[in-house]
């Protein structure tokens, strides 16, 4: 802070940072607390779809279980050959209080199944209940997984709110104020330099006036001793020589 | 090799055991592994799979699980199917002709089975190892064999040298080259462009019809008990395929008008019940309500099919499974005939599943879902009624 | 990326097997978007297939068994980008365990009282 000139045009400046500062400050603790809240949303809905996802993949998985007994295996067949996506994520945008948040939405291609023919000799309808239920637990994770994003996301942006809601109130703001404040006292201690040095000159010449007035009065004297109007004259001269006239006004 | 077998047919109740007395002796043996009432009452009464291994070890499968230190439903179900091929193979090895050839028979829906993963899995480019080891075991080719389907390329030009070089070779070959040649005279398309467009699982379909026809010609040309019963269960299989295709078609391109006629109608086995009134009736059906209607001109399928109409708990594939099992142990009520070893295998299969069942219940903390699997000779099964109990 | 991005897959057999029945599977020459981690896959080939998928652009979402995710908990903790979005999920055999996944940890921290 010692880079900075203590002058009163810095002063002014610094004055104008700080109540930037203050209101950015408070600014950006609002925008805190709008992510706050719906940080806290994103967690309990986490929270929520979580627990029901127990529920629902051990039902998805037990489908699959009751399409095995039906079909006998025919998971093996299913990841053989090539494949088209039938089901993709488009990728769009939420917004809360500037924070771009991501959101998946599962929309199908419609290409056409593969191995719809599976189980036909048995077991056909069980396997269909299969992707069913993992149509379902599919589309629940996607929607769980925009969740996750945006509470990663939220949680990036909230890091970063609040790292600065604290620089501001920590770093920022008292380092301006310590600016003032060093401006403040420097410019107190000129004007005290100031009055100091002026009392001094002001001190010095009093003692000059003193010691030519003195002169003056012993050489009245000496012309009194060889003169004869030695008192007269030297009541009058006295006076003459404190004349308020000759002092210039010490001005701070 | 040298003895000449005895011309006796195996349907002859004098020469029956002479040739099949000692493997039939040993499948009615066998009969006494299967779980019994006691057995799932513990299973299911499990908390968890190491008790599930604990009780098994006190069963006919504690030598086949023994080496797990920890038991999960596909670990399960990998050493209860190992050793039913191993009990299989025995009987495979202890038999003669037309047993033999029965019993490989048998084998090869699981071989068809084995065809179409190791087709779709060179269509993706897989390891041929990892492919392997997830083919049914049952259904195994020769090694040297398995390992040159997936060296073809993924083109038509490929697969047409796939078809000629290797599948022709094998015992489901006969199935392709029926399949080929129907599709290319059907469409007009080059054989070799077929196996490309079809869609996998429909070929398999189509393999499995010609298996049973073949099949079921082949217990009728054996005779005797063994064309009544296992042509029983051969024509009850045809039926339940043909019902299940159309049923499980629906809300599928094969539903379509077009296709009705023209590929799913081609899909019916020409054997069974409802061969050829049935199906013919079956290739017009649209929905589940039509299919009610052909099927009400049934008995044996009505009432089965309105289990399924009811919406009751049970899914039609598990009155199918039922209706399976009960008239599987009935082939183990008569003698001289092959079926009881298509009985056993099936049975046993069913058990597999059953464990399977259970173990996954009790994975899966679904505690309320673990008594519905259908036991093999269990007292209490509907048929039996209660009165032995 | 003209039609939205994928979702990708890192899981058991029973996981993946869900997924691809309900539509999420994409094979092209260059390679798939699952990976089916069975017991015997090694951890440096889980490890390579999810930097190889959180690197692609034209995936959005990474669904991984929570089991997976913790064998390879070290990779996922120096990930930071937002998308795509790694997402722990239940598996068959392992019930799901809010006290291992990171967000989980986050949220209980902020909703139990925690502040930031």
């Amino acid at each position: 802070m010692a880079d900075v000139p203590p002058t009163r045009m810095n002063q002014q400046i610094f004055k104008g940072k700080k109540k930037a500062a203050e209101g950015g400050h408070k600014l950006l603790k609002k925008k805190a607390d709008a992510l706050k809240v719906k940080f806290r949303d994103y967690a309990k809905a986490i929270a929520e779809t979580k627990s029901s996802m127990t529920g629902d993949s051990s039902n998805a998985f037990f489908s699959m279980t009751q399409a095995e007994y039906a079909a006998g295996n025919f998971k093996q067949k299913v990841a053989e050959g090539s494949m088209t996506a039938r089901v993709r994520v488009g990728a769009g945008v939420d917004n809360v209080a500037g924070v771009k948040l991501p959101v998946f939405t599962k929309y199908d291609t419609g290409a056409a199944a593969d191995n719809q023919s599976l189980g036909l000799v048995g077991g056909g309808k069980k396997i269909q209940n299969v992707r069913e239920k993992f149509t379902d637990l599919l589309e629940m994770l996607i929607k769980l997984a925009s969740l996750q994003t945006s509470f990663q996301t939220l949680d990036e942006a909230l890091k970063v709110t609040n790292r600065r809601v604290n620089a501001l109130e920590n770093v920022t703001i008292p380092k301006i104020e310590g600016i003032l404040g060093y401006i403040a006292r420097e410019l107190d201690e000129l004007e005290r330099e100031d009055f100091t040095r002026l009392k001094l000159v002001q001190g010095k010449k009093e003692i000059e006036i003193k010691r030519e007035a003195a002169q003056k009065a012993k050489e009245a004297a000496k012309i009194m001793v060889s003169g004869q109007a030695r008192p007269k004259s030297n009541d009058a001269d006295i006076t003459a020589a404190f004349d308020a006239n000759d002092d210039e006004d010490v001005v701070f | 090799m040298s003895t000449p077998a005895p011309q006796a047919a195996a349907g002859n109740i004098a020469t029956f055991n002479i040739l099949h007395g000692f493997p039939e002796a040993l499948v009615r043996g066998m009969r006494s592994s299967f779980l019994g009432d006691q057995d799932y009452h513990h299973l299911t009464q499990c908390e968890t799979l190491d008790d599930v291994r604990l009780n098994l070890t006190e069963t006919d499968y504690g030598d086949a699980i023994a080496d797990f230190n920890a038991i999960t439903p596909a670990v399960l179900q990998k050493a209860a199917i190992e050793k039913l091929v191993t009990e299989f193979k025995y009987l495979r090895t202890q038999s003669v002709e037309p047993l033999a050839t029965f019993l490989d028979f048998i084998t090869y829906e699981y071989m068809i089975e084995n065809v179409m993963l190791l087709l779709k899995g060179a269509l993706s480019g897989r390891d041929i190892n990892e492919l392997i080891e997830q083919c049914h075991p049952l259904g195994m080719f020769k090694e040297s064999t398995m390992r040159s389907i997936p060296t073809f390329e993924n083109s038509a030009r490929g697969y047409a040298d796939l078809y000629q070089t290797v599948l022709v070779d094998t015992p489901v070959g006969p199935y392709f080259a029926m399949f080929l040649q129907e599709s290319s005279e059907h469409q007009g398309t080059d054989a070799r462009h077929v196996l490309e467009e079809v869609e996998i699982e429909i070929i398999k379909s189509s393999l499995i019809k010609y298996w049973i026809e073949d099949f079921y010609h082949f217990v009728q040309k054996i005779g005797g008990e063994t064309a009544d019963i296992m042509g029983e269960l051969l024509r009850v299989r045809a039926d339940t395929n043909a019902i299940n295709i159309t049923l499980n078609s629906f809300g599928t391109p094969l539903n379509e008008p077009a296709m009705r006629s023209s590929d799913r109608k081609r899909l019916y086995p020409a054997v069974g019940h409802l061969y050829p009134a049935g199906t013919t009736e079956l290739t017009e059906v649209s929905n589940e309500e039509e299919l009610g209607r052909v099927l009400d001109l049934f008995p044996q399928y009505a009432a089965i099919w309105s289990m399924h109409a009811s919406g009751g708990d049970k899914s039609i594939d598990d009155v199918f499974y039922e209706r399976d099992v009960q008239s599987l142990e009935l082939a183990f009520e008569s003698q001289f005939h092959f079926g009881v070893f298509y009985a056993y295998a099936k049975l046993k299969e069913q058990e597999i599943r059953n464990l399977v069942w259970i173990s996954e219940c009790i994975l899966q903390q679904q505690k309320d879902e673990i008594n519905k699997f259908v036991p093999v000779f269990s007292f209490h099964s509907p048929w039996r009624g209660s009165k032995r109990r | 990326m003209d039609v939205g991005k994928l979702v990708a897959v890192i899981g058991d057999e029973d996981t993946v097997t869900g997924f691809l029945l309900a539509g999420v599977g994409h094979r092209t020459a260059e390679g798939s978007n699952f990976l089916i981690v069975k017991q015997d896959t090694q951890l440096t080939q889980v490890e390579e297939s999810f930097q190889k998928l959180s690197q692609r652009n034209d995936i959005g979402i990474i669904l991984i068994n929570q089991h997976i995710a913790n064998d390879i908990r070290h990779v996922l903790k120096d990930y930071n980008q937002t998308i795509p979005t790694v997402l722990e999920i239940p598996s068959k055999e392992h019930p799901y365990d809010p006290e291992q996944d990171y967000i989980m940890q986050r949220v209980n921290m902020f909703l139990g009282g925690g502040g930031i």
